[in-house]
């Protein structure tokens, strides 16, 4: 395994590789990596939910490194995994985006040739599998949010959340988390979750999972940052906040919660 | 000194993570589809659990790659289900029929558990007597006189989730191919789309399709409308069977299966009679055929040896096939959640007109 520092990240590593020998080394295995990404649909859209933490192995390496992603006027990606790979990816999402616009009817109208969610999320779907299929995948679990289209290409009212991940597995769902969060966060949320959720019961559900997470997955933090897509069409990404933690919990402060053992947890 | 040593470190522990993640293109997702043959039915199975592989479930409603239509984009949209045509007719039976909708990629949607309400079938009504007026041919139209061809072929496949996606595209986007070059021929048989399926396939050899089939579709070739079943492994090899199923939990769905589909076509439940046979039949597997009933034609080609349809109405069909799943879903921890049928009956009714309905049952959640 060659850790070079060349910049473009993994991707454009693998690709350009010229080394002497016969084979080509792909990436396979992530270096920098984010963990969870939550996303809840609620009464009028989609929330999302990262912390803002970028890992090298077990080092904290980037505090400050966003993971949710507006990549047009009404679709939102949030990404977990190699961090190289999702600002690749991000960028191909945004090239995309911008050849709609450019090739559009009008360019004063500008949802009017974008691609809606459920058409990105398709459309990530066919990249990250052929990718796995050379055996050079991209290593990320790809989250994406936002509205589908009606027949006659306007957006509807109905919210689309979806996943896809390294290998092309793509499936929607009305509760989604990648990483760590799929196994701590995901149950909370499938408990709590209800359809007509309002935004605050909603954010506040992700907040929880995010605390949670921080408590109990080493590559978390407590800086996070959520963002929306509404129905009226528009993408907010909060700046970064930091979450309020409480460490006095019996079974944080006394070891094995007053069970007498040697002090571990 | 220090920096080179520090260095070492770090390629030391980075070298500990990749050594833990290999990258791996497979991911056994779980899911289990079954399909049975009937003498004028043939019905399709399938959970909607999709795990992570292991002991994670990614969602307990996915149905997508599942179960979906292999006919051209433009034939299957115009059927319609016996639910929503008369609500007399299949009031007897104790399942609740609902028509059976479409994604826009040819996979089934997930049924909704809203029962057809009679305005809505009145506006569907009214746009057919519109379109019988413009005189554009639709399925209410009597005297058309190929509706039996208008049933879609339809394909169960569970194993590596992208990798069902993607053979779906591959199969979906040969048979758009073939209307857009033959666009006056009719859609593909039930035979035809399981060689086509066999094909793509074995095309992947080298890296294989992670997906496991079935095939169920209507065979119209004798024009009897009999149910046909096709079972087949991730490279292609296939076989056609009377009742198949394939998917996690193949191995404890099967003898089920078998088992309660010879009861229901023998019409006995007498432990002794399953077990041993009855004396007048002389033989103990009621879906063997004999050898002399096996010899076809003039060239003496043979017949399987075993029925390729059962002998019991759908209705103790699907119920056969729910109890099955229902055992199943208790022992596999991939299968669960939900099961959805979509059942597809050459003639549902006195006028001999086809239908396709979706029929949906709760499965263990944990």
């Amino acid at each position: 395994m060659s850790l070079s520092l060349q910049a473009g990240g993994s991707a454009t590593r693998a690709l350009s590789s010229t080394a002497p020998s016969a084979t080509t080394s792909h990436t396979t295995s992530p270096i920098t990596t984010g963990t969870s990404v939550l996303a809840i649909k609620y009464r009028s859209g989609v929330l999302l939910a990262a912390d803002t933490l970028v890992s090298y192995g077990s080092m904290a390496k980037y505090k400050n490194a966003r993971r949710l992603l507006p990549i047009n006027s009404s679709t939102l990606i949030g990404g977990s995994g190699e961090y190289s790979d999702l600002q690749s990816v991000t960028e191909l999402l945004k090239r995309n985006a911008l050849e709609d616009r450019c090739t559009a009817d009008s360019l004063y109208n500008e949802e009017s040739n974008e691609e809606c969610a459920k058409e990105v999320w398709s459309y990530l779907r066919a990249v990250m599998y052929n990718r796995r299929s050379k055996m050079n995948p991209l290593w990320n679990d790809l989250v994406v949010a936002g509205f589908k289209k009606n027949e006659d290409g306007t957006i509807s009212d109905e919210p689309f959340l979806g996943l896809v991940d390294k290998i092309g597995t793509a499936y929607e769902d009305d509760i989604l988390a990648t990483g760590f969060g799929s196994y701590i966060a995901l149950p909370l949320m499938r408990e709590k979750y209800r359809p007509d959720m309002e935004e605050g019961e909603a954010r506040a559900l992700l907040e929880d999972c995010l605390r949670i997470l921080f408590y109990r997955d080493c590559r978390a933090l407590n800086r996070v940052q959520i963002a929306k897509v509404t129905r009226d069409g528009k993408c907010l990404v909060s700046e970064p906040y930091e979450l309020d933690t409480y460490w006095d919990f019996k079974g944080f402060v006394n070891s094995k919660a007053g069970l007498g053992t040697d002090g571990g947890w | 000194m220090l920096s080179s040593a520090s260095l070492t470190v770090l390629i030391y522990s980075a070298t500990a993570i990749s050594s833990a993640q290999k990258f791996d293109p497979y991911q056994l997702n779980g899911g289990l589809v079954a399909a049975v043959a009937g003498k004028d039915y043939v019905l399709i199975a399938s959970d909607t659990r999709m795990t992570d592989g292991g002991y994670g479930i990614n969602s307990r409603k996915y149905l997508n790659g599942r179960i979906w239509s292999a006919s051209s984009s433009s034939s299957s949209s115009l059927l319609q289900s016996s639910a929503e045509r008369s609500a007399t007719d299949e009031s007897r039976t104790s399942f609740d029929l609902m028509p059976a909708k479409w994604e826009p990629d040819g996979s089934l949607a997930l049924p909704t558990r809203t029962r057809w309400n009679h305005s809505s079938k009145a506006t569907r009504i009214l746009v057919g007597e519109q379109q019988k007026a413009s005189g554009r041919s639709h399925l209410l139209d009597d005297t058309s006189p190929n509706t039996q061809t208008q049933l879609p072929v339809l394909i169960g496949s569970a194993g590596c989730a992208s990798d069902c996606e993607s053979l779906k595209r591959r199969v979906r986007l040969e048979l758009d191919a073939l209307e857009c070059n033959f666009p006056t021929s009719s859609i593909l048989g039930v035979q035809s789309v399981a060689n086509l399926l066999q094909q793509v396939l074995y095309g992947r050899r080298g890296l294989p399709f992670y997906s496991f089939c079935v095939v169920a579709g209507i065979d119209n070739r004798d024009s009897h409308g009999e149910g046909a079943v096709y079972v087949y492994d991730a490279i292609g090899s296939f076989e056609r069977v009377a009742v198949g199923c394939s998917g996690t939990g193949r191995e404890l769905l099967q003898p089920i299966l078998d088992r309660l589909f010879s009861e229901s076509s023998r019409g006995i439940k007498d432990v002794q009679t399953i077990l041993y046979g009855s004396s007048s039949s002389g033989h103990h597997d009621i879906m063997s055929i004999p050898a002399v009933e096996q010899r076809h034609g003039v060239a003496g080609s043979l017949r399987p040896p075993v029925r390729t349809t059962v002998n019991c109405t759908w209705q103790e069909a699907v119920d056969n096939v729910a109890r099955g799943f229902q055992a199943v879903a208790e022992r596999e921890i991939s299968v669960g959640d939900e099961l959805v049928v979509c059942l597809l009956r050459s003639r549902s009714d006195e006028r001999n007109d086809p239908s396709v309905d979706v029929i949906s049952f709760k499965l263990k959640k944990h």
